[in-house]
């Protein structure tokens, strides 16, 4: 026997005597195969524990039953991380989309933040800060909107005045002996600066070396890196030329400018004629109330002597406001911070300067796609906690019935 | 319930097989423990693709190869091997013919020597003695098992042999001297 044949032997169940003699001749011979021999043997012959046998049952049908509540099909499982990319990709570019960004109105050195949660809100508080201050600077800025805006009351008794007039028959205004030319002169000016601060500080300098006034201020942020400001300024009207000639000197380009002259000289006269007619009347109803007797005739005469004083009243408003607007002239600026894009007039069209925007184009974009995930993340948490709350009722209602399944 | 029929369809089709994949588990892992959890693990590995066997492999040699590879992971993972002292105190009875108690106390020497001297071998180089020479699986079947050529097994297997019995050459009282020209008659 070589130790081939020992080898084949010794693995086989059955064997002869005769084998078995010769297997164990070879064996007193050959230490490499006495050496197989002492292998075999180590080969365990335990029973198997009954825990092992039991614990392998059971952890099959736990897997079993584990699977029928865990297992989706495996298009299910990659349709649901499919799904949630898109949401995710979908939502994050909805959230760079949505201009979530607040509009910072400063005022006065003060800052109002007002959330954006429609554009036109935005608007209004920029238009309340400008009326308010309109009216708590200078009255006489507007006086038209003011005295319509005040004087409602005295607005109804003009009315009632006229028409008394036309009854009456009103006396043709006495013809004065120089009429000088009524005339208001206002002014728009745009202007685009890189320098908003200089700029604005020198546009309200010289408002002041000119006796003008500032009628309102509004400084408005409107991005990262731009402002821009509204101002409503009242010049002597003879020192509007030198203001607006002075407004030019300055750093920034003047994008629009525009004078309008508007000649009140009939409106004028009119209402100053009224008024004279106004005073007569009142002087000669002064004079009748001295001399009645009848305490109706009193009564009526007194009525129309207040009807005519508020009508004076209100016709010397408006001739004061007719001075003012011809005494100074309202010039409104609109002072706007250049952003450094618009600075650059010069375009550098090589191959690094491309590559290095372009470069840092796509890490900003990286940049804020990742922000605007986690953005969106952030915003829809509300949303997910009640996707999570359907979800997880759902899943126990199923789970359930499952069970009772299982139970039948 | 399909499920559920699955897997005692499964249960009932490996039951006949649990006790030698046991025991291969043991001698490969020497320790009653890991051979408990190596077989779960084969179950359980074996349920999972249950639905893929197709019967042309053998139920059982299907099963022992996925056993095979679940012990050489579990021996990977546990660098620091276990004592082997465990198995030449209750495991490995041996199988004896000598009578005498000096004999029965040399053999069981030599045993306790025989697995230190496994347990020194390279990884690989012990589980080919293992199957091949502890539980008697013929080299097609370690080929399979391993899904390696048999030539690999067969030089594999002659390098392992050797590299044991150089180092059972210091214990020649036990297992005697390896005399060259036995060996290369072998």
């Amino acid at each position: 026997m070589n130790c081939e044949e020992f080898e084949n032997k010794l693995h086989q169940d059955q064997l002869s005597d005769d084998d078995r003699k010769a297997m164990s001749e070879h064996a007193a011979r050959c230490s490499a195969c006495r050496l197989k021999q002492d292998l075999k043997a180590m080969m365990p012959r335990d029973e198997i524990p009954k825990k092992a046998s039991d614990g392998w049952r059971t952890a099959v049908k736990e897997e079993a039953d584990g699977q029928k509540i865990r297992k989706f099909p495996v298009w299910a499982r990659y349709a649901s991380l499919a799904a949630c990319l898109v949401i995710l990709v979908f939502g994050a570019a909805r959230v760079g989309d949505m201009d979530l960004s607040s509009t910072v109105v400063i005022r006065n050195g003060q800052k109002t933040e007002s959330v954006p949660e429609a554009p036109a809100a935005a608007q209004d508080t920029y238009g309340a800060a400008l009326y308010s201050s309109n009216r708590s600077v200078s009255k006489s800025a507007d006086f038209s909107n003011y005295a319509a805006m005040e004087e409602p009351a005295e607005y109804e008794s003009y009315e009632e005045a006229a028409d008394y007039d036309a009854e009456n028959g009103a006396q043709p205004a006495p013809e004065p002996e120089e009429r000088a030319e009524k005339i208001v002169r206002n002014a728009t000016v745009s202007i685009t600066t890189p320098r908003f601060e200089t700029d604005l500080q020198l546009i309200q300098d010289s408002v002041r070396s000119l006796n003008g006034r500032i009628a309102a201020s509004t400084t408005e942020q409107r991005s990262a890196a731009s402002r821009r400001a509204y101002l409503t300024v009242q010049i002597p009207a003879e020192n509007l030329d030198a203001y607006l000639e002075s407004i030019g000197g300055i750093s920034g380009r003047v994008t629009r400018k525009e004078i309008s002259s508007e000649n009140i000289t009939e409106q004028y006269y009119d209402t100053r004629a009224r008024l004279d007619n106004a005073i007569v009347k009142r002087d000669r109803l002064k004079e009748l109330l001295n001399k009645a007797e009848d305490v109706s005739d009193l009564l009526e005469i007194e009525n129309n002597l207040s009807e005519t004083q508020a009508t004076i009243d209100y016709l010397t408003g408006r001739i004061r406001s007719f001075d003012t607007r011809v005494a100074y002239s309202t010039v409104t600026i609109t002072l706007t911070e250049e952003t450094p894009a618009q600075s650059v007039t010069e375009k550098d069209n090589s191959f690094f300067s491309r590559l290095r925007n372009g470069l840092r184009y796509s890490f900003e974009s990286i940049w804020a796609f990742l922000q605007n995930i986690f953005l969106f993340l952030l915003i829809a948490l509300p949303w997910l906690a009640i996707a999570a709350l359907i979800g997880l009722s759902v899943y126990l209602v199923l789970k359930r019935r499952k069970r009772k399944e299982h139970s039948k | 319930m399909r499920t559920g029929n699955r897997a005692n369809q499964f249960i009932d089709a490996a039951a006949a097989y649990e006790r030698p994949l046991y025991l291969t588990c043991l001698s490969m892992l020497r320790n009653r423990d890991d051979a408990e959890d190596a077989l779960q693990e084969t179950m359980l590995k074996a349920f999972r693709a249950y639905r893929d066997f197709r019967g042309d492999a053998q139920l059982y040699s299907w099963l022992r190869k996925i056993a095979v590879n679940v012990c050489i992971d579990m021996t990977r993972k546990r660098k620091n091997v276990v004592s082997i002292d465990e198995m030449t105190e209750e495991g490995g009875e041996v199988q004896d013919t000598a009578v005498g108690p000096y004999e029965k106390l040399e053999k069981a020497e030599r045993m306790r020597i025989l697995g230190l001297a496994i347990e020194e071998l390279k990884p690989d180089a012990r589980t080919l003695i293992i199957l091949r020479d502890v539980q008697g699986l013929s080299y097609e079947e370690i080929a399979d098992a391993l899904e390696v050529p048999i030539g690999t097994v067969k030089s594999g297997l002659s390098r392992a042999r050797n590299s044991l019995q150089k180092r059972l050459t210091v214990h020649a009282e036990l297992f005697g001297k390896a005399n060259p020209d036995e060996r290369r008659k072998a």
